[in-house]
């Protein structure tokens, strides 16, 4: 255990070390100081010496190494510095002697003490003695000689006065040193020196297709950000001088630089992100790096708003109407409708865009002409708008993708075949249970009944089958309106002798059954012809089918000669892949024609190309030979017998041609010939009409101009006519009497009959004026009627007419003259001979025009159809006819003049009418629809100009080939409606025309 | 010296006289060559051209030489020697006319010559070129040995060479060879001719519904056992009377000529005073104006040969073909056979058809022009017949008739035939539709009696007799069903179940080679099917 003097020896000794430690520590840090300072203030005056960076860098290295060696030597090695008991004990020697002595003595004791006891040849206690002792003279005496003085104390002024300085020169050193100096670089860098720019400036100059104004920033950084493409001009003032100066931009790009002297001048064009530079062309001196900031033109945005459903479906020959928007930063350019099919992509331009807007609205119609997809391909469509960037080339914005499907109307139309060829088996079932179930001699009814209402039953279903038919094909181009006419006739036929047979079968006896059994055979008679009507139909459409395919494969392989001869100029890939392609689309219309010509019965006479004999052409396998010499490069033996395969086609068109000619004309023939007899006649008949029109014309102006012996006509009416304004002045005279306040207009006797006579006298005037004499008289005996009446008034004495009697005496002696001039006129029978001439030729046209109406109604009875509308405008006619003939002999010409005008017009529009039926009938027998006049309606069809039932269904033109949905149904709502009498009988004859 | 002068004057008078022997030698060899080759004397005809031919070998008659050795080489049926020799003489005569249209015609004809296929029989050689037609051969061949022995012994001459038999396999080859136009043959309805020492017909492949095609190689081979009798001197109209009258001796015993076809003709013909003068009858039957005309001209020879044979005997026949090669005149050998002149022996033959009462049996009797299947390809389309129904209420009914059939509505169908029937009842397109309708009910003797009443106006329809036939199979009548087929056969040979029956029946009766050889055709057709 230690004693407290050994514990006061220790303390004092380390009392003693630490202070003298910490001493020297803190010279160590003075002396760095010094050293740091002196290295760098010399460093920074010799710096001045040369500008130059190696020598920076050696000078450098120099404070480094100084900075080094004062750390070590002042700071480390003092810390690390550990003080032996035997300096110490020096130390406290030169305070006090022996004092040294005895306390390292002391130690010594006390550590032989401490570590071995039974060995130790001194007295503990002694050794105690000298313990305390020597404590006791330790804090007796002043210790502090034997601590070091502190260098701060004394140096602080040096100390600061070469911080000064050295910071002075710091501050004053080159930049290219400050800069080395305080960068981590130790070797020189290889960057010349800064080159200080003052008032920087930039210019930005935006591309053009921005359409936005140049931009100039003073006082900018030197950094420029801008769209790609701006161009830049960057002035500054260079602290030091610049004589030949560059800009440098970060991709290696130089442009020089022009000075005014005072300040620089340097141009570039921003076209992606990076820095710049300026710098002389020696490279002593460089700007700072400026950042270079390219802004992006962004792409457009584009969307369609309308359609949005998920499946549009197209049907034939219709468009899409597409509403679209489009912006874009700067402009949008160009706008695209893409799509894309099985057969690859394609796109539509949406119109000129005009003066690069920024948004764009619009309505865009797609039309799918030219669309080629398949069955049932989901067409995916997308707009894509371009913008005007003319720099980094136009940027896409695209929409979103609409999804189209084409519906192909020769599908739709081969299905609702199908539901005909049905609807024929539905027919050809109940006909056949018709016959086999004839109730000849079945006396048991309940059987019959039974039997019968099976077949009423199918019968039910055909009409169901009909229904369903004819809705479908209201939308079918591919279904002329024969088709339809036809099946809507079958319809109503069918639907007709369902409801009698409905009747019939509800209280079935045995006394009915011969009222069935007629009823059965018209039924057999009425499904037969149905069932003709529809096996002619299939053929017929099969056959304008294999026209179709005929004419395609006959066009394809025009553009495949013309592919082949391009590749014999030019071969390459691209049109070798081209030629097979096309082969293959030439076999597939091949082989869709084999298949239809295959399905038809050709039993019509003037055989049509027989399909076996078209298999026996064999022309897939010349095809597959052509495409084999293509493959061996033999393309003049592939145009040969490609030539030959021609030669084969365009016979075979021919010959379908000509038989789907005469198949539609056979039909036709018969009411071609006809036609044309009528419209000659008809002709004829204008012929003579106008003629007579010229006659009563000259005849009108010869009156007027050469007057008869007996008068002149218009010095007559002239005469007359001063008399009606005598007559009309003392009416009005007789009126002013009667009504002295007319004001007042007050009820008065008689005076509403000299009002009558007065607007008769004016009647009156009117038809003398238009040389209408016969008329002019019964106007006339009416207006003297009229004034002797008044008269008559007048000698009555009633009420205030007495006043005006003598004026009413005057009129009525005025009225009876005028009457009695008119009866003399229509007297003179000279004027009736000048007029049989002409009444006599009217009558014989008249004649003319109703044998011919005779003659169109009976060919009604030889089962030929024509449209009613030429029938009613030849009775129009013959009705004015007989009024010119009437007014002929009566003498009034312009009434005469007007009905012959009339006349004419409708034999006009009969002509017409006739024409454009024979024009329809030539082109159906060319393959191009089978036109069907028909009258719908239930009035009856009269003789005379009124009464005609004007429910005419207009048969679309040529041109309108493809009937449309309205005029369907418009047609439908007519033959339900039914026909009219007698005409029923003309629909039926005309649908068994049309089977035949 | 002298005699040496003496002797060459002597040698060369001799090597001159013996060139212009060797001349006239070769150029009267060819002149009696062609006389003999006119004559179808084919066999002297060649051996003296390879006389001429030898002769002429250095002189200016080699070119008529080889043109005669083109000719009998043609004649004989050697179409690639006729080419080569025919080549020699038209270089050898390159002016000559005759000789470059006959290398013209023989190089066409020889187009299809070279490749045909030949069966060769005891007294004939059959040759086809479509690979169908090699079944024709196997009933050909018992038809025409048949005919060689009947119609030998009537004519009195058996040829001793093998006669050629050439069946053409499409109108085109047929008209180039019978040297006649296309619309000839279908307007007349030529089907075969007997030429240039061979007989040739067209394939009954070729018409819808056949032709009696052996009776048609019978009646060929009778032209050409006239053509060798009568030293060619036969006029057409005689020709056309025999082969007419003897074309079923193959078959049939002599008897009447008149079927109800002719007698049609014939007695409207009478009625209307419209018969085809004799002298419109040349040069061949081929160019008459119609098909009509040249059906009522077929009667009226046939009748007249029957008429002749009836009235002076079986040799009365034999006689005037001596008379004709005799004395080249027609009339002098009806003259001398009959002891008639030519107008008497016209006359009395008209009056003696007076004198039958002939009717015109079939109402609205119409000769169609021929009518070929385009290539040879028959149509499967059960209607395509119909649109040789005249009537288009006919056509109607039949058309309904057929869509109930395929239906299953065999009654219905039935009902529309019948009413097709009211319209047109001897068509036997509707007599056979009937028929076989009323067959497959098992109705068979509404069948039967119906089509065995067809036959007697419509001979030729072959569906009458396949129809036939089905019936008497199904009755078990299997002799009468052979028969019916056979005759099917001979009318038109490709309808497979026509061979399929007969394989039937011959097993039932226990033919085994017959059997074979129906398998054998049927295994042709079914390979070409």
């Amino acid at each position: 255990m230690k004693t407290s003097s050994e514990e006061i020896l220790e303390k004092f000794l380390r009392y003693l070390e630490k202070e003298r430690k910490r001493v020297w520590i803190s010279n160590g840090i003075v002396e760095f100081a010094f050293v740091s300072f002196a290295s760098l203030g010399l460093a920074s005056l010799l710096a001045h010496i040369y500008s130059n960076n190696i020598y920076f860098s050696v000078l450098k290295v120099f404070i480094i190494l100084a900075l080094c060696y004062g750390f070590v030597k002042f700071i480390v090695s003092p810390i690390l510095k550990r003080e032996e008991k035997a300096k110490l004990a020096i130390e406290l020697e030169k305070i006090s002697p022996g004092l040294g002595e005895d306390t390292l003595n002391a130690l010594l004791l006390l550590s032989d003490l401490t570590t071995n006891d039974k060995e130790l040849g001194v007295s503990k206690f002694l050794t105690e003695a000298h313990v305390n002792e020597v404590t006791s003279k330790l804090e007796s005496i002043d210790l502090s000689p034997a601590i070091p003085s502190e260098k701060i104390k004394t140096y602080w002024r040096p100390l600061a006065a070469i911080l000064a300085l050295s910071t002075t020169m710091l501050i004053l050193a080159p930049k290219g040193f400050q800069s080395l100096l305080f960068s981590a670089n130790v070797l020189p860098p290889s960057e010349p020196n800064l080159l200080e720019l003052a008032d920087i400036e930039v210019e930005h100059t935006y591309p053009a297709y921005t359409k936005l104004s140049s931009q100039v920033v003073k006082g900018s950084t030197g950094d420029v950000k801008a769209i790609k493409g701006t161009h830049v001009t960057f002035k500054a003032i260079p602290i030091k001088k610049l004589v030949k100066g560059e800009l440098v931009i970060e991709n290696g790009l130089v442009t020089s630089v022009s000075s005014d002297g005072e300040r620089i001048n340097g141009e570039f064009t921003i076209l992606s992100n990076g820095s710049f530079f300026i710098q002389d062309k020696n490279g002593e001196q460089r700007s700072r790096i400026f950042k270079i900031t390219a802004e992006n033109d962004k792409n457009p945005k584009v969307s369609i708003d309308s359609p949005s459903d998920k499946v549009i479906e197209i049907e034939d020959e219709e468009n899409l109407d597409i509403l679209y928007k489009a912006d874009d930063d700067f402009g949008l350019k160009k706008l695209l409708l893409t799509f894309k099919t099985k057969r690859g992509e394609s796109s539509r331009s949406i119109g000129q865009i005009k003066e690069e807007p920024k948004s764009l609205e619009g309505k865009f119609t797609w039309d799918f002409s030219g669309v080629e997809s398949e069955p049932e391909e989901i067409i995916e469509a997308m707009i894509q708008a371009y913008d005007n960037d003319t720099v980094s080339g136009p940027k896409v914005g695209v929409s979103n993708v609409i999804k189209v499907k084409l519906n192909d109307p020769r599908k739709r139309h081969k299905n609702i075949l199908v539901s005909v060829e049905n609807l024929l088996d539905q027919f050809l079932d109940t006909l056949a249970d018709e016959i086999e179930n004839r109730p000849w001699d079945n006396k048991n009814i309940n059987r019959t009944k039974v039997i019968q209402d099976g077949i009423s039953s199918k019968i039910e279903k055909v009409i169901d089958t009909l229904n369903e038919i004819l809705e479908r094909i209201k939308d079918d181009d591919f279904s002329n309106y024969t088709y339809f006419l036809g099946l809507s006739n079958m319809k109503i036929g069918t639907e007709d002798l369902l409801n009698e047979r409905h009747d019939l079968l509800t209280s079935l006896s045995l006394s009915d059954i011969s009222r069935l059994t007629g009823l059965i055979t018209k039924e057999i008679n009425e499904f037969e012809d149905s069932i003709l009507f529809l096996d002619s139909l299939l053929k017929g459409d099969k056959l304008r089918d294999s026209l179709l395919y005929g004419r395609e494969t006959l066009s394809k392989y025009k553009e495949l000669s013309e592919l082949l001869k391009n590749l014999k100029q030019n071969e390459n890939e691209e049109t070798r892949k081209e030629v097979e392609k096309k082969i293959e689309e030439i076999r597939g219309l091949i082989s869709q024609l084999t298949k239809t010509l295959g399905s038809i019965n050709l039993d019509i006479p003037d055989g049509y190309l027989n399909p076996d004999a078209f298999n026996s052409l064999d022309l897939e396998g010349k095809l597959d030979e052509i495409m084999n010499l293509i493959k061996e490069g033999q393309i003049d033996k592939a145009l040969e017998m490609l030539a030959s395969l021609g030669e084969n086609l365009q016979e075979m068109v021919a010959s379908l041609e000509s038989g789907f000619q005469s198949y539609s004309s056979a039909s036709l023939s018969k009411e071609m010939t006809e036609l044309n007899n009528i419209i000659s006649n008809i002709e004829g008949l204008e012929e003579g009409e106008k003629s007579l029109k010229e006659k009563t014309e000259k005849l009108k102006s010869s009156l007027l101009k050469d007057p008869s012996s007996k008068g002149n006509l218009n010095k007559f009416v002239e005469r007359e006519k001063k008399k009606i304004e005598m007559l009309k002045n003392l009416l009005m005279e007789t009126r002013s009497k009667l009504f002295p306040n007319f004001e007042k207009n007050e009820l008065v006797e008689g005076s509403i009959l000299v009002d009558r006579i007065l607007y008769e006298i004016d009647e009156l005037k009117h038809w003398l004026e238009s040389f209408e004499f016969n008329e002019a008289l019964l106007q006339a005996k009416d207006v003297e009627e009229q004034t002797i009446g008044l008269r008559n008034l007048s000698d009555l004495r009633l009420g205030k007419i007495a006043s005006a009697s003598l004026e009413v005496e005057n009129s009525a002696e005025l009225a009876r003259e005028i009457r009695e001039d008119l009866e003399e006129l229509s007297r003179q029978g000279g004027k009736k001979e000048i007029m049989r001439d002409l009444v006599q030729k009217q009558d014989s046209i008249k004649k003319d025009t109703s044998k011919l109406i005779g003659k169109i109604s009976g060919l009604s009875e030889e089962k030929l159809i024509l449209p009613p509308k030429i029938g009613e405008k030849l009775l129009e006619s013959k009705g004015f006819m007989q009024g010119a003939s009437n007014n002929l002999k009566d003498i009034e010409i312009s009434k005469a003049l007007s009905n012959q005008d009339e006349a004419i017009k409708a034999l006009k529009q009969a002509r017409e009418e006739a024409k454009g039926l024979l024009e329809k009938y030539q082109l159906s027998a060319k393959g191009m629809g089978i036109p069907a006049p028909f009258l719908m309606g239930r009035e009856e069809f009269k003789e005379g100009i009124h009464g005609v039932d004007t429910s005419y269904v207009e048969i679309p033109s040529a041109e309108e080939f493809k009937e449309g949905r309205e005029f369907k149904e418009s047609l439908l709502k007519s033959l339900k409606e039914g026909s009219p009498e007698g005409f029923s009988e003309l629909n039926k004859n005309y649908y068994e025309r049309i089977i035949k | 010296m002298r005699i040496l002068v003496f002797l060459m004057f002597i040698f060369s008078i001799l090597c001159l006289h013996n060139f212009v022997i060797a001349v006239d030698s070769s150029s009267l060899l060819v002149k009696n060559g062609e006389s003999h080759l006119d004559k179808w004397q084919v066999i002297e005809a060649s051996q003296l051209s390879d006389k001429a031919l030898e002769l002429a070998k250095n002189n200016s008659d080699k070119g008529i030489a080889s043109y005669l050795k083109s000719r009998v080489e043609f004649y004989k049926g050697n179409y690639t020697l006729a080419a080569k020799y025919g080549k020699e003489a038209n270089t050898l005569l390159p002016n000559d006319k005759e000789i470059s249209e006959f290398l013209d015609y023989i190089s066409k004809v020889a187009n299809t010559g070279e490749k045909f296929s030949e069966v060769r029989t005891t007294h004939f050689i059959i040759r086809y070129s479509h690979q169908r037609d090699s079944i024709l051969p196997v009933y050909a061949e018992k038809a025409l040995e048949k005919a060689y022995y009947e119609i030998g012994k009537d004519l009195g001459t058996y040829p001793g060479e093998t006669v050629i038999v050439e069946v053409f396999p499409d109108p085109d080859s047929f008209a180039i060879a019978s040297t006649l136009s296309e619309k000839e043959i279908a307007t007349t309805g030529v089907v075969g001719v007997c030429k240039f020492n061979r007989i040739m017909v067209i394939s009954p492949r070729l018409l819808p519904q056949g032709y009696l095609w052996l009776d048609a190689l019978a009646h060929e081979y009778t032209h050409y056992l006239i053509f060798r009798k009568t030293e060619n001197k036969a006029p057409v109209w005689l020709h056309e009377g025999i082969a007419k009258f003897q074309e079923k001796r193959w078959k049939e015993k002599k008897g009447t000529f008149i079927n109800p076809f002719y007698e049609t003709l014939i007695a409207r013909a009478l009625k209307e005073n419209s018969l085809v003068p004799i002298e419109k009858m040349h040069p061949s039957f081929g160019k008459l104006s119609s098909a009509y005309e040249a059906q009522l001209a077929f009667a009226q020879v046939g009748t007249i040969v029957d008429f002749l044979v009836n009235k002076w005997g079986d040799n009365s026949l034999l006689d005037l073909l001596e008379y004709l090669r005799i004395k080249d005149n027609h009339e002098a050998a009806i003259r001398d056979v009959t002891g008639m002149n030519f107008a008497e022996f016209y006359n009395s033959w008209k009056k003696d058809l007076r004198s039958r009462n002939l009717k015109e049996r079939i109402p609205r009797v119409k000769v169609s022009e021929l009518r070929f299947e385009k290539d040879g390809v028959k149509s499967k389309e059960q209607s395509n017949d119909l649109k040789d129904l005249e009537s288009i209420r006919t056509r109607e009914f039949t058309r309904i008739g057929d869509m109930l059939k395929s239906r299953g509505r065999l009654k219905a169908a039935i009902y529309e035939y019948d009413q097709a029937s009211k319209v047109d009842p001897i068509s036997p397109i509707i007599v056979n539709r009937l028929a076989s309708t009323h067959g497959a009910l098992g109705e068979y003797s509404k069948a039967e009696e119906s089509l065995s009443n067809s036959i007697e106006f419509y001979p030729e329809f072959v569906d009458t007799y396949i129809n036939l036939g089905r019936i008497y199979l199904q009755k078990g009548n299997f002799k009468k069903a052979e028969e019916a087929y056979n005759t099917a056969i001979s009318i038109n040979p490709f309808d497979p179940e026509i061979h399929q029956s007969l394989i039937t029946i011959y097993e039932k009766l226990g033919l085994p080679d017959l059997v074979e050889s129906e398998k054998k055709v049927l295994n042709i057709l079914a390979k070409e099917e």
